[in-house]
């Protein structure tokens, strides 16, 4: 089916081959554009909203779908539709926060432990072991109670909590990678460590990151949600889709129509980042191309 | 270049003294004897070859020569200097010179990297001249041995296996090695390119003044192209002697087990050679046999083989041999035990 497009004779430049592989694959489009439009409407939210977030109108409360509020309102009569875009604005910087923490604190580690072997990774694999024990929600609540209570503090913890899952991943890798023929080669050229980790070892090691991340972006979605819902992640009267999912589950028995609105959006993102994921897995392999 | 080379030919631009190399096993009570005990030396400017069956730690002394594995004890020399007491910078530096082509043309190559981001890495490591004068230089280097430039931008797994042994080459190049190891660089091509790329080798050592070492299982290969050959077996050198008379003559009876091996190009019934069938398996490297380790196959056995090591000694001028009946005339006769192959 990509037979088409996959058979150009000369190689187009990095973007444009990225672009036609990408028009070639509808599932991984239609994600990215579900995200960025996802993104455009989170920023243009204070301008496009048609109620601000936080504004009630009690005579509306728990009102069902409208012309006036499209998507119904909650139970303080604030306007569902508003409170989903500005939430979505949240939900997403808590997401990648969380996400940008694991990266930054995973990758690294987990290569240092692969790389190094002995007993830097005896030690960094205890530690990571421990970590993994700990079922992540009760740890973040953790982390949370010594942090503070707040969006940003939560999803710290969250990033944290993620953190040992990308380490063991990456190390796993790079115990294959720094065996591979052209790190030897790398060496006998005299390349220095660190250009070996760089050049070599962080790009191959680093495919199964970039899935993970996408699926860890759901995730951390999803323990936004949750840490909402329980009151731990943002606070009343901000948005955001998990604390609007909590309030709607009080309600569910009157206006049981008020989930869906949070409910989809969560799902719907969530399943994006991880079709993107896969979409992306492939289009960053060049082995996966064909000549 | 070349006069900086001859000045220690006398002692070899690579001296290996009592090598060496134990790998734990895995339950960690015992060691593999990859390498168990080598002595030799590699002249600056011959091709040096080595031969052996699998099992006989051929790869592991090739990765050892070239540094990527350290000596267990005795000394790798290179050109007189023991990489191993230089400092980081130093060593670093100092590797460039001695370089190793590998068997498998595909794993050597990073997927991820482009073959012209291969080539030029060498370059890239020693900081010369700038991105565009590196590239000159790497498709230079890449049309001198045999690819197009359009092979530039392409990925590996888009190149055939000659074709990426032929970048292997290409990158070991840039860097204008002294010495350069290569481990059964053909055996994982096409027999149709496999000529075409041995030849390669021959031009660019002509062109570049290259001492190889080239280790194969592989006897009319290695027999093809060295000016001297070692035979190796379980850890340990049988025989050593200058190419031409090591196949025509050889003084051990490994040697002869494995030259007769060598498939002849005629009717069974035309064949003047016998072939010697060696029984068994090559035994284990983590308990070699006593005294001499050839001594479970070899068709001329004698009770003091068992009790005693062979000395690797000259027999003939230039021409060492480790075997206690060998003498200048050829190996001991075969006992009753050798088997003839119809």
């Amino acid at each position: 089916m990509t037979d088409a497009v996959m058979a150009p004779e000369r190689r187009p430049g990095r973007f444009s081959g990225f672009v036609r592989w990408f028009v070639s694959d509808l599932r991984g489009a239609f994600s990215l554009t579900f995200l960025v439009a996802l993104f455009v409407i989170s920023v243009l939210g204070p301008w496009i909203s048609p109620y601000a977030p936080a504004a009630q109108d009690l005579d509306a409360a728990l009102a069902t779908m409208s012309t006036q509020h499209w998507l119904g309102a909650d139970d303080l009569g604030r306007d569902t539709l508003s409170r989903l875009i500005y939430g979505g604005m949240a939900s997403l910087y808590a997401s990648f926060l969380a996400v940008t923490i694991a990266v930054l604190i995973g990758v690294p580690v987990g290569i240092l432990a692969g790389y190094l072997g002995g007993w830097v990774d005896a030690v960094i694999s205890r530690i990571i072991d421990s970590f993994l024990s700990f079922p992540a929600i009760v740890l973040a609540i953790a982390v949370t109670g010594a942090l503070g209570i707040g969006l940003t503090n939560g999803m710290i913890s969250v990033g944290i909590v993620f953190a040992p899952q990308l380490a063991r991943l990456v190390r796993a890798r790079t115990l294959v990678v720094r065996n591979e023929l052209y790190v030897d080669a790398a060496r006998c050229f005299g390349g220095s460590t660190k250009r070996i980790l760089w050049r070599h070892v962080l790009p191959n090691a680093i495919q199964p990151v970039i899935v993970q991340v996408t699926l860890l972006l759901a995730a951390a979605l999803l323990a936004e949600a949750s840490l909402s819902f329980l009151g731990l992640g943002i606070q009343p009267p901000d948005p955001s889709w998990g604390g609007m999912l909590a309030r709607a589950y009080q309600n569910m028995e009157i206006a049981p129509e008020q989930m869906y609105p949070p409910g989809l959006a969560i799902l719907f993102t969530a399943l994006a980042f991880n079709t993107l994921g896969e979409s992306l897995r492939v289009a960053l392999d060049p082995t996966m191309k064909r000549n | 270049m070349s006069s900086a080379q001859n000045h220690n030919s006398d002692r070899g631009i690579l001296a290996v003294r009592n090598l060496r190399i134990l790998f734990p096993t895995r339950d960690g009570r015992d060691t593999v004897k990859a390498i168990d005990g080598m002595d030799f030396e590699v002249r600056s400017g011959e091709t040096f070859g080595i031969i052996g069956e699998s099992g006989s730690g051929k790869t592991t002394l090739g990765r050892a020569l070239v540094s990527l594995l350290p000596p267990t004890h005795g000394q790798i020399l290179h050109d007189g200097t023991d990489p191993v007491t230089l400092g980081t910078g130093a060593f670093r530096k100092h590797r460039r010179d001695y370089q190793i082509i590998f068997q498998d043309p595909n794993a050597a190559l990073n997927p991820r990297m482009t073959i012209i981001d291969s080539v030029v890495e060498p370059l890239e490591i020693m900081g010369q001249g700038d991105h565009a004068s590196r590239r000159r230089r790497g498709i230079e280097v890449l049309e001198r041995v045999g690819l197009a430039a359009e092979a530039a931008d392409r990925y590996p797994h888009q190149l055939s296996g000659g074709q990426k042994q032929r970048v292997n080459i290409a990158r070991v190049l840039t860097l204008r090695p002294k010495v350069i190891v290569c481990d059964e660089v053909v055996a994982a091509l096409d027999v149709s390119i496999r000529g075409d790329v041995l030849n390669l080798f021959a031009d660019l050592q002509r062109e570049f003044g290259l001492t190889y070492v080239f280790i194969t299982h592989d006897i009319s290969v290695v027999s093809h192209i060295s000016d001297r050959i070692a035979v190796t077996y379980l850890g340990k050198l049988m025989e050593l002697g200058p190419a031409e008379d090591v196949v025509e003559h050889p003084l051990h009876p490994y040697t002869r087990a494995l030259l007769s091996a060598e498939p002849v190009p005629l009717p069974s019934h035309l064949r003047v050679d016998r072939r010697i069938i060696l029984e068994g398996e090559i035994p284990s490297p983590v308990e070699p046999p006593s005294g001499c380790r050839f001594r479970t196959r070899c068709p001329s056995v004698q009770p003091r083989c068992a009790k005693e090591v062979p000395a690797w000694r000259d027999v003939k001028p230039g021409h060492r041999v480790a075997c206690h009946f060998a003498t200048a005339n050829g190996p001991p006769p075969d006992n009753q035990k050798a088997q003839r192959a119809s």
